[in-house]
Order: C-alpha cells, then structure tokens, then sequence
C-alpha cells in the first residue's frame, strides 16, 4: 500500500537528538540514575508524507514527539523547521511557530481540558494565532467539527460527554485549527475500540490528501503502521535501528530486532507456526550501558564488535539500518516474513 | 440549583435530629450527676433529688427528648443549668470569637498555601518544591497548641509584640480585635495550610502533566495561561474539597488555642459545659458545630459548580 512519497521537503528535521530524564536523586537531591529516553535520533518529517515511528514501550518515541514539537527541549542535538532551529527562536517566534505543528495523543480522555467545553478548546487554537471575532471563531470552530464528524450543537457540551472515538475526532479538530504543516500522531487509536479506529484513520489520512499535511504517526502497532505510513522508522532502546518503506521493512527487514519484532505479530491461523526469534530475557532497559548495541544482549547474531561500539546509521533518508551485520556477511532473511503482500 | 439547595438544607433536618439524639443519650449514659454538682458538696439526698426534680431530669428520657426537640424547632435550646441563661445567647456570645478565628485561620492558610503549592508544582523537584514538602511536613507534625504555647512566649512574654490572651469585640475595637487574633489564627492555620499546600501541589502536578495541558502549549498560548486557565482551573476542585475538610480540622483546633490564648470562645464554652456536665449546653453545642459542618460542605459542594462545569447540569 506504498503510496509514492510525494515530495522530499522535509517540513521537521530532528539530528542527533539525545534527552534524558532524571530517574533518581540522593537526599541532597543531586541525580544519582538517568533514564537515557534518546540516544541520538535524526528524523526527517516529509510533507505529505506519514512517517511511522514503532517501537516497544520505552523506547523513546513519545519523548521524540515531545522534542520534534519543542515541547520540551532537548539535551543535545537540534529540531529544524524550514531551514530554522527551534531553539534559536525567543519565546514570541517559537509560540508562533507552534501553530505549524500540533499533536494528537493517545488517550482521548485526557487530551481535551475537561472544564472546557469543546468549541472553546478547538476555538482556543486559533484565536491564539489570530485576531478573529467571536462570530468568525465560531464559525471556524464549526467547520472544523464538521469535518472530523462532530455536529454543530456538540460545540458547547463538555468532553465527558462524548466517546472516546469523538473525542479523538475533537482532538483532531483542534490540531487542525492552526492550520498545521505536521501533526504528531502519539498511538491515536490505542486507546480505541477496533470498530472505530478505521474511522479516525481514514480521517487522518483523508486530511492528509487535502491539506498536504505530514503526520507522525507513533505506534507500537506493526500491522498499523504497515497501513498508515509512507515510510517507518523502527525504535529501539532510544535510537532508531532501522529505516524503510512498509515494504521494505515488513519484506525484506535487515536489523535483528525488526525481524523480532516482525515474528511477534500475531498470526490468526492458529495451524501456522512460526519460528519465532527469541523475544529474549531482560526487556529493553533504557538504562542500560551506553556503550556498544543497545540491542546487543538481546540480539541473536551478537558478534564481539557489537558490545564495545554503537552501530551508525547507515544508508539514504528512506532505507537504513544501525547494525554491525551490515557489510558482514550477508543476513539470512527471517524465516517467514509475515504475508509478503505490499512487497 | 434552587431546589439542589433546597433538597440539600431539608435533608440537614434528619441529620441534626440523628446528632442530637446520639448526644441526648451519650449523656445520659455519662457519669457525673449535673444535680449533683449544682446543689453542693454539702447537699443533703433530699436537696439534690429536689435540684434534679427542678432540671427536670427526674423525667423520663424519652420525654426530656420530646420536649428538648419540640423547643429546637421553635429556637429553644433550653437555659444552661449553671449560668441559667438561654443557651442560644451563650453561643450567640461565643459563636462569632470562634468564628472569627476559624475564619482568619483559614484566610491565612488559603493566602499562603495556595501560592507556595503553586510555585512548587511549577518545578516538581526543584529547591522551592522540596522546600515546601519539608516545611509542611514539619507543620503537620506539630500540634497547634505548641505553636501557640511557643508564639505567646516569643511574641508577647519575650518581646511583647502582640497580646499573649484575651478578646476584644470588633464593634469595640477592630484594631485590637486583629490584634488579639494573629497569634492565634497563625497557631490554628499551620496544620491546614501544609495539608493545602501539599494539595495544591500534588494536584496541579498531576494536572500540569496531563495531555491537554501539553496540547494548550502546542497552541501555542503564553505559559502563564496555560497554567492558569488549563491547569489550576482543573487542580482547584481537589483543593477546594480539601479545605472543606480543613474547616472541621479548625474548628476542632480552635477549642485547644483558645485554651492557649485566653479566648472565651465555643470551644471554651464546650469544655466548661463538659466539666460542668451542663447538659442542654452540651446538646446545643454539638447541634451548632454540626449545622456549621453540615452548612460549609454544602457551601463546598456548590462551589464546585463554578470550579466544575461538568456537574451544573
């Protein structure tokens, strides 16, 4: 379902991007344990293009949003957006640039105020931006809630008094009202029923043909992101081991730990048996020694080089992978590559 | 919202009458015989079975509860066995020194726990956040009666800042009135403001980390609205629900620093009538501070229709 990547303006440019959080302190409060959220990220957003960022919890994709939107900042390594660093812009400039890149979370409960009724939060978003009458905002308020689906008479009710799947329509509402160039997409349909997801992702890719919009969409869900993305980026550990277009990645994967990850779909044949790679003892620690393949002890075909140096990224923009196995000798391909359809 | 009040002051009226009877009974049930204490040390029997005759406590139990309920719902609350005088104009004497108090206490504890909550949640972890957490840990270790046995040595033995004890009605003199109540208010407001601060605190923490904050930012609104009008509008109901609470935390505090600072309040007024065993002084006691309990949570309760959209429906 690769869908052409339609133009290689990069709207959001993230490099090197390192952050992390302090885990522990001692009684005199200084930090005694860091939590390493990201160790050296770069990521090119697209316009019109759906970037897929997977990875299991904890490994640093929420916080990669948070950064790519200057919602926080970062520890090293900078954000771009349209040849401009973000932390060069004073507090005026980066409040108006925030226009340009809004967020939908995955919890639609928690992502409206809830002593707001809707009309006021969607209607918030532009009257920050723009000099607008009340008449006019409410107008805007309703062409955008009309959009998502959402009726005209829901503009004054509260959040509590909607779905779930409603309420992630609103929050889409509201990120459109800046009229943006990139929406991050933080597990939008997670916390959905299956029978409404559908809806909210065609919404999403729906808007994304008429306004030319990119969307990062962050995930845990492989088959998701197989349908939604243009282009996948897979995390690990705070860095992103491997890059490439959904059939590339479900085809043909080349980092170890995307093809365990791959062997961890489920398959609903329950006759089909896969040999599954071993999802391996001690989950990703985030804490783990900096030094050498975060994925090292997890990883079947560790080699000696793999625990002393970080593997670097290497290939183009659209396929890449961070393994010393690259340029060794050649890697067996998975055992079974889920369905090979979008190859 | 009329009748939501209306519905809300009619169900007070079970409430009390549970109350009193509870007390009614309590008392009864008391060692120490009213009679007893009134007609002397040297009474003969025949003296004090005529003091008990004339209290009317010769009556059956469920008779003086009749009567004493009958004369409540026509404002009566009985005379006090020892000064003879309606209770209602004791309390009435007492009420507004208590409630001065109370209030002042309260007002103190709001003015300073809310903004060092506030500035704590802003940097969770940080020097002031964690300068906060000590201070009101400490403040809620300490009873009020030390704070305010240590304010009279400092402020008015040591330094004679300000009066150690006593009253002076604010129709009198409003200047001395203030005067004779900081120490005290400051006493009673310790314990209430830590356990607001640390409220305030923790609920806008927990609102500030909340996604819709994190979406009021992407707007891209000036911090200072997004904290105010997205975050501290959403951390206000726990912390108004906590000073409900606080206000029978004070008033039950106030009967220890009167005692501290001379102050012929209600809780004076109680401990007397419960040494005394003054039993419709008692009775009235625990009717009043429970109407005034009951009074301020549905005072809480509505305010969390202007905190809280949500529940006006």
């Amino acid at each position: 379902m690769d869908r052409a990547v339609p133009s290689p303006e990069p709207v959001l440019v993230g490099r090197d991007l390192h952050k992390s959080y302090v885990r522990r302190r001692n009684i005199l409060g200084s930090v005694v344990e860091r939590t390493h959220a990201l160790r050296g990220v770069s990521l090119d957003v697209r316009r019109g293009e759906t970037h897929g960022i997977v990875g299991e919890s904890g490994s640093g994709k929420s916080t990669l949003a948070r950064l790519l939107l200057r919602l926080e900042s970062p520890d090293e390594g900078t954000v771009h957006s349209e040849g401009q660093d973000l932390a060069q812009l004073d507090r005026r400039h980066l409040r108006r640039w925030r226009r340009r890149a809004q967020m939908v979370f995955q919890d639609p409960f928690a992502s409206l105020d809830p002593m707001m009724v809707i009309g006021d939060s969607v209607g918030e978003a532009i009257t920050v931006h723009e000099r607008v009458d009340r008449e006019e905002r409410d107008r805007r308020v309703l062409d955008l809630l009309e959009r998502v689906g959402m009726r005209s008479h829901h503009m004054h009710r509260f959040p509590a008094e909607f779905s779930g799947g409603q309420l992630q329509r609103v929050a889409i509402a509201r990120a459109l009202a800046t009229d943006p160039d990139v929406i991050v997409c933080d597990e939008p349909v997670a916390a959905l029923d299956v029978s409404i997801r559908a809806q909210v992702l065609n919404l999403l890719r729906e808007l994304q043909d008429e306004r030319g919009i990119a969307i990062v969409f962050i995930t845990h869900d492989l088959s998701l992101v197989r349908v939604v993305a243009d282009r996948i980026s897979v995390m690990y550990s705070g860095r992103v081991v491997e890059t490439g277009r959904p059939a590339e990645i479900f085809g043909s994967a080349r980092h170890p730990y995307t093809r365990t990850l791959l062997s961890a779909i489920p398959v609903p044949d329950p006759r089909v048996r896969k040999d599954r790679l071993p999802a391996a003892a001690g989950a990703a620690g985030a804490t783990e020694a900096s030094r050498g393949c975060s994925f090292a002890p997890r990883c079947p075909h560790v080699m000696e080089v793999c625990r002393e140096e970080v593997p670097p990224l290497v290939g183009s923009d659209v396929r890449s992978v961070a393994c010393h196995l690259e340029g060794e000798t050649p890697v067996e391909q998975p055992a079974r590559p889920p369905t090979p359809g979008a190859a | 919202m009329v009748a939501l009040v209306g519905r809300r002051l009619l169900a007070m009226v079970p409430t009390l009458l549970i109350v009193s009877l509870v007390v009614f009974f309590l008392l009864d049930l008391t060692p120490g015989d009213p009679a007893r204490i009134l007609a002397g040390e040297t009474a003969t029997p025949e003296q004090v079975l005529d003091t008990r005759a004339r209290l009317g406590l010769d009556r059956p139990l469920l008779d003086r509860y009749g009567d004493y309920v009958g004369g409540v719902f026509t404002g009566d609350l009985g005379d006090s066995f020892f000064s003879n005088r309606p209770v209602l104009d004791e309390i009435g004497r007492a009420f507004p020194i208590t409630a001065s108090l109370a209030l002042a206490a309260l007002g103190l504890a709001v003015l300073v726990a809310v903004p060092a909550g506030l500035l704590a949640a802003l940097r969770p972890g940080g020097p002031l956040d964690r300068l906060v957490s000590a201070v009101s840990a400490f403040a809620l270790a300490v009873p009020p009666f030390v704070i305010g046995v240590l304010f009279v040595v400092f402020f008015a033995v040591e330094n004679s800042l300000l009066p150690a004890v006593g009253y002076v009605p604010f129709a009198d003199d409003p200047g001395e009135w203030a005067r004779h109540l900081v120490l005290p208010a400051i006493a009673l407001a310790v314990a209430p403001a830590a356990e607001l601060a640390r409220q305030t605190r923790g609920a806008l923490a927990d609102a500030l980390s909340r996604d819709y904050v994190r979406a009021a930012q992407a707007k891209g609104l000036p911090r200072r609205i997004v904290v105010l009008k997205h975050a501290a509008k959403n951390a206000a109901i726990p912390v108004v629900t906590v000073l409900g609470l606080q206000i029978g935390r004070v008033i039950g505090g106030a009967v220890v620093v009167e005692q501290v600072f001379a102050l012929p309040g209600f809780g004076t007024l109680a401990i007397q009538a419960v040494k005394n065993s003054d039993y419709p002084m008692i009775q009235g006691i625990v009717l009043v501070s429970g109407l005034t309990v009951i009074l301020v949570n549905l005072a809480v309760d509505l305010s969390y229709a202007y905190f809280n959209p949500k529940v006006r429906t």
